[in-house]
């Protein structure tokens, strides 16, 4: 209001113009002194002295770093980056070419990398047969015999299920497939059928024949309790016949 | 009474000394044949002697011919087919097979001295038989003396078959019966 009424008052706009035409010469003089001395002035100023009594250390401790990041906005700086020209002008060739891969991979614990590697869901998305059928069979030859010597075959066969095997197996197609003749003339089957149709004859001394060693085990086993004789202690047999066997097996 | 047959038993039991029962089984058997034989062999003894001489002859007149006859008629019977097969008449029959002492063939040598002491076992109250209990390795006198011994030996595993052919699940008769 103060200044509306200056405006308004003619007599203040004529004070106004008596000191602007002072200054104005003032000031040219003032600029010249300054133009002058400046120059002088700064030489003299020890700028190194200066800045080492500064405490940078202090300063940037005064500084919020972090309000400072959170004020700049990263994707908009992002977007304004064009990812493809930075790409294409990386000679990828070249970076590679200093990269030391044996550094790289002594570097990796490749134990702890194999840990988290889930193996079963890796195996079920490998198409075995696939692989297989690529593979040169000279290539399967020579894996094989590299292979093999190293497996304990004996476990893998302890493994097997073979109960479940024979099952599968078509035993009656199999011997349908058999030549029964030549098998009877090749080995003593034939004898042995011939010896087991011998009819009521055999049968009779079958009977006699068991029954007899039934009774003489009976007697011995008698004998050997009153002689306080224990029957695995005597040998069964002569050592040709059966081994190092000893007692009776009946 | 039908024996009830143990195949199984009996396969793994080939190979093993033989009982007494089996034993005196055998040479019961034998005994009886080979008296047979005497009886026989003298009847037709007497009867040639008798053509020849043109008056009856009676082996009964002649002690000591008719000893000499059965000593060799003896030695023959038992000595021959052990020998030549391990085992006499009697011996087929149940099941038994005469070996030397660790199981191998026996010889004519084994098989004569066998025959020779075998009176010895069966003289003094059968005491050389008895043994045979008492003996870890169930071996008479005779069988000490010559270096044998008498194992279970026949064909089993063909008496198992006929078992099993016996003993169809399906009802079928045996084939070959």
């Amino acid at each position: 209001m103060a200044r509306d009424r200056r405006r308004d008052d003619p007599a203040g706009q004529q004070r106004h113009g008596l000191i602007g035409t002072l200054l104005e010469p003032a000031n040219a003089i003032v600029q010249s002194i300054v133009q002058e001395v400046a120059p002088v002035v700064v030489a003299a100023v020890d700028v190194d002295g200066v800045v080492q009594q500064i405490d940078i250390q202090q300063i940037v401790d005064r500084i919020d770093i972090q309000q400072i990041v959170d004020k700049i906005d990263i994707e908009a700086i992002v977007n304004r980056i064009d990812i493809q020209s930075v790409v294409e002008g990386l000679d990828l060739q070249t970076i590679i070419e200093h990269v030391d891969i044996g550094k790289v991979l002594e570097s990796v614990d490749l134990n702890e990398v194999l840990e988290r590697v889930d193996l079963d869901r890796l195996l079920d998305r490998i198409d075995v047969n696939k692989l297989v059928v690529r593979l040169d069979p000279n290539v399967i030859v020579v894996m094989l015999n590299l292979l093999l010597p190293q497996l304990d075959l004996n476990a893998v066969v302890a493994r097997l299920d073979f109960d479940t095997v024979i099952d599968k197996i078509d035993v009656n197609a199999i011997v349908a497939r058999v030549d029964v003749d030549s098998l009877v003339q090749r080995t003593e089957i034939g004898a042995i059928v011939a010896g087991a149709s011998a009819g009521v004859a055999g049968e009779v001394l079958d009977s006699v024949r068991s029954a007899g060693v039934g009774l003489d085990s009976f007697v011995q086993r008698w004998v050997d309790r009153i002689l306080r004789r224990q029957p695995s202690m005597r040998p069964s047999g002569p050592a040709l016949l059966v081994g190092e066997q000893h007692g009776d097996l009946s | 009474m039908t024996v009830r047959v143990k195949p199984e038993r009996d396969i793994n039991l080939q190979g093993h000394y033989a009982g007494i029962v089996t034993r005196l089984a055998a040479f019961a058997l034998d005994v009886a044949v080979a008296v047979t034989l005497y009886a026989l062999a003298g009847r037709v003894i007497e009867y040639v002697m008798s053509s020849l001489k043109g008056s009856e002859v009676s082996l009964r007149d002649h002690p000591i011919i008719s000893a000499i006859f059965l000593a060799l008629l003896w030695l023959v019977y038992f000595a021959y087919p052990i020998a030549v097969g391990g085992r006499t008449l009697g011996m087929s029959f149940v099941g038994l097979e005469v070996v030397t002492k660790t199981g191998g063939d026996v010889d004519a040598r084994h098989a004569v001295i066998r025959t020779i002491f075998l009176p010895f076992s069966i003289a003094f109250a059968g005491i050389g038989i008895l043994i045979i209990l008492i003996n870890r390795d169930r071996r008479a006198f005779h069988d000490l003396v010559a270096g044998t011994a008498v194992v279970y030996s026949w064909d089993a595993r063909a008496a198992r078959l006929r078992f099993l052919a016996k003993s169809r699940p399906d009802g079928l008769p045996p084939s070959g019966a």
